[in-house]
């Protein structure tokens, strides 16, 4: 099968290999992320794009170890010699948020309700060095300067439910910020936020490339904000990558019928919709996981699993029509 | 504009909102908004949230009383109206909300939800001609019947959403609300919604009143747009209009934001 063209990991690369993340339930095991095979290069911004249940967020929070504890993770998550996934917990800690911060989702829930702005942000550095509260200090006021608070200490003496969604949502930018991480990973940073918004959290996350760090990982629905941020893009269904490559590649010409298909239904590309399901075609186990809803399938898309198959540089499709061009 | 054209009107719509109890602060939600939507067509309104799109569909459709002005179905006042008549015209005019699952009894099976409507507003004769309805829905909207017996919590957001747009058709209304239909769910699904409702459009008849603060969607569906900015209803165009002439400094920033 076609595993060629693998980006080796080098210096501070973030390189996954042979990824697969299981949830036990009381259904039996379930699948969130399947044979995830990728490098998160340094200098460039990364996009995970896919649809609801694609698995992009739960691939980036078991980079972190953030899952919860029915979560079993096998394969490896290499960055500067050591495999993330296989860290001890005190270990994982001086990882998190030092090495690799988090701009998590969903804002309001992710701040403490009945502890004051300030104090939370200042808190997520001194938990590292208890004697860093000075430093944390100017670092505050400086980001949140940076993010459009014009007064740092006015903002930071509220409580989140007092600021507003867009606030909130340039709060925990700067909490994802304080520790200088050398990586970012910023989850579903636009979703629910208007248009007006969501240019403002654009703007937030390109001030963040240009000034912190150009290492980022960007978990998004958002194609329109991936296209704009991202050098590279993975799009995920189903908790798989199918397709992967440079941005401009990727979305100016995609290869797999699902991102055809996801590119095709954007509301302005006239919102024409991915054919729904099959029901003859569902339910086989061990075929291509778009095959249900795959326009060019074939039997052999039912009965054979694709590998990723090399189509220009840097750039590989989880499809049979390119499995000749590898 | 010709009257015996018009499905609805909104003259002069005003809410305000007050909280507080010692110091009183008074929220205008709404204020001295009108528009008319004629018959068969869509009308958009487009705004960020909190500039109250959503307090208009709820003056609309009678669920919150407004401060003034009035609303008119069809040449008729139903502003405050109650009792059998407020029924009929329940009937004739359906919304959809932002959250499907929301919309659904969590403690009921989604046939019995669907069905309840067509038992309050006397439709069909019996349960036999209510299913043979409600299937002729489902199918029209791609639902598979297998979901009749499920519960809320066992479907996804897209199935849920459909379900509503069945429920509600099940009423034969003429007009529909659509209050933000789509921006939970999926670029690929809402495709797949959008699709449906303007097939809808032409086969039923259905006029159409789509909230929304996606640009694109709006002028994807409607051929005529409303944008409100802190409750007042700032500039009004054809689609055209509004992406390529916007008037009002607001709308401008809000259709420059929109394509980042």
């Amino acid at each position: 099968m076609g595993q060629m063209g693998q980006e080796s990991g080098t210096g501070d690369d973030i390189a996954v290999r042979n990824m697969t993340v299981t949830f036990e339930t009381s259904h039996g095991p379930v699948s969130a992320v399947r044979d995830v095979n990728t490098t998160f290069r340094t200098g460039e911004v990364t996009g995970m794009i896919g649809e609801s249940g694609s698995g992009k967020s739960v691939l980036g929070m078991a980079m972190l170890q953030l899952l919860a504890s029915n979560a079993r993770i096998d394969g490896v998550c290499m960055y500067r010699g050591r495999n993330l996934t296989a860290l001890p917990a005190k270990e994982m800690e001086k990882i998190r948020g030092k090495e690799i911060g988090l701009i998590p989702q969903n804002p309001a829930e992710s701040l403490n309700p009945v502890m004051r702005i300030k104090k939370q942000l200042i808190e997520s550095v001194t938990v590292h060095d208890p004697k860093g509260e000075k430093r944390a200090e100017e670092r505050y006021s400086d980001l949140m300067k940076r993010m459009g608070f014009s007064d740092p200490e006015q903002t930071g003496s509220q409580y989140s439910f007092q600021l507003s969604g867009g606030m909130n949502q340039r709060v925990i930018s700067v909490l994802g910020m304080m520790n200088r991480p050398r990586w970012v990973i910023a989850d579903e940073p636009t979703k629910g936020l208007d248009a007006i918004l969501r240019r403002q959290v654009y703007q937030v996350l390109r001030e963040i490339t240009e000034q912190d760090t150009k290492n980022m990982i960007l978990i998004t629905h958002d194609v329109e904000l991936a296209r704009k941020l991202c050098r590279k893009i993975l799009v995920l269904y189903r908790g798989e990558i199918l397709e992967q490559g440079r941005t401009e590649d990727v979305l100016g010409h995609p290869k797999h019928p699902y991102t055809k298909g996801l590119m095709d239904s954007l509301p302005k590309n006239g919102m024409k919709p991915i054919p729904q399901p099959v029901k003859e075609r569902e339910g086989a186990a061990g075929g291509c996981i778009f095959y249900p809803r795959c326009p060019y399938g074939t039997g052999r898309c039912g009965t054979e699993h694709p590998g990723e198959f090399s189509a220009g540089d840097r750039w590989r499709v989880r499809c049979f029509l390119y499995e000749s061009e590898s | 504009m010709n009257q015996s054209h018009e499905l609805l009107r909104a003259d002069h719509l005003c809410k305000s909102f007050t909280r507080g109890v010692i110091r009183k602060n008074r929220v205008d939600a709404v204020a001295d908004v009108s528009f008319a939507i004629p018959r068969g067509e869509a009308l958009g309104i487009a705004g960020n949230s909190g500039c109250g799109k959503s307090t208009i569909a709820r003056m609309l459709m009678g669920l919150i009383p407004p401060d003034r002005g009035e609303v008119w179905l069809e040449g008729r006042e139903i502003t405050g109206i109650t009792g059998k008549e407020a029924q009929q015209f329940h009937r004739e005019m359906q919304i959809i909300f932002q959250h499907p699952e929301s919309s659904l009894d969590p403690g009921k099976k989604i046939l019995a939800s669907v069905m309840e409507p067509m038992v309050i507003h006397h439709i069909g004769r019996d349960r036999e001609e209510r299913m043979e309805k409600i299937g002729s829905l489902f199918e029209l909207l791609g639902l598979s019947e297998g979901l009749y017996g499920r519960y809320p919590h066992q479907i996804s957001g897209g199935e849920a959403q459909r379900i509503i747009i069945a429920r509600a058709l099940t009423l034969e209304p003429r007009l529909l609300i659509l209050d933000e239909p789509t921006s939970m769910l999926d670029v690929s699904i809402q495709a797949h919604i959008m699709n449906l409702l303007k097939e809808l459009q032409t086969t039923l008849g259905l006029t159409y009143l789509l909230i929304s603060h996606d640009l694109e969607v709006l002028c994807w569906f409607c051929s005529r747009i409303c944008v409100m900015n802190q409750g007042k209803l700032i500039e009004s165009g054809t689609r055209e209009q509004i992406l390529n002439e916007p008037r009002e400094p607001f709308t401008r920033e809000l259709v420059e934001s929109f394509f980042l």
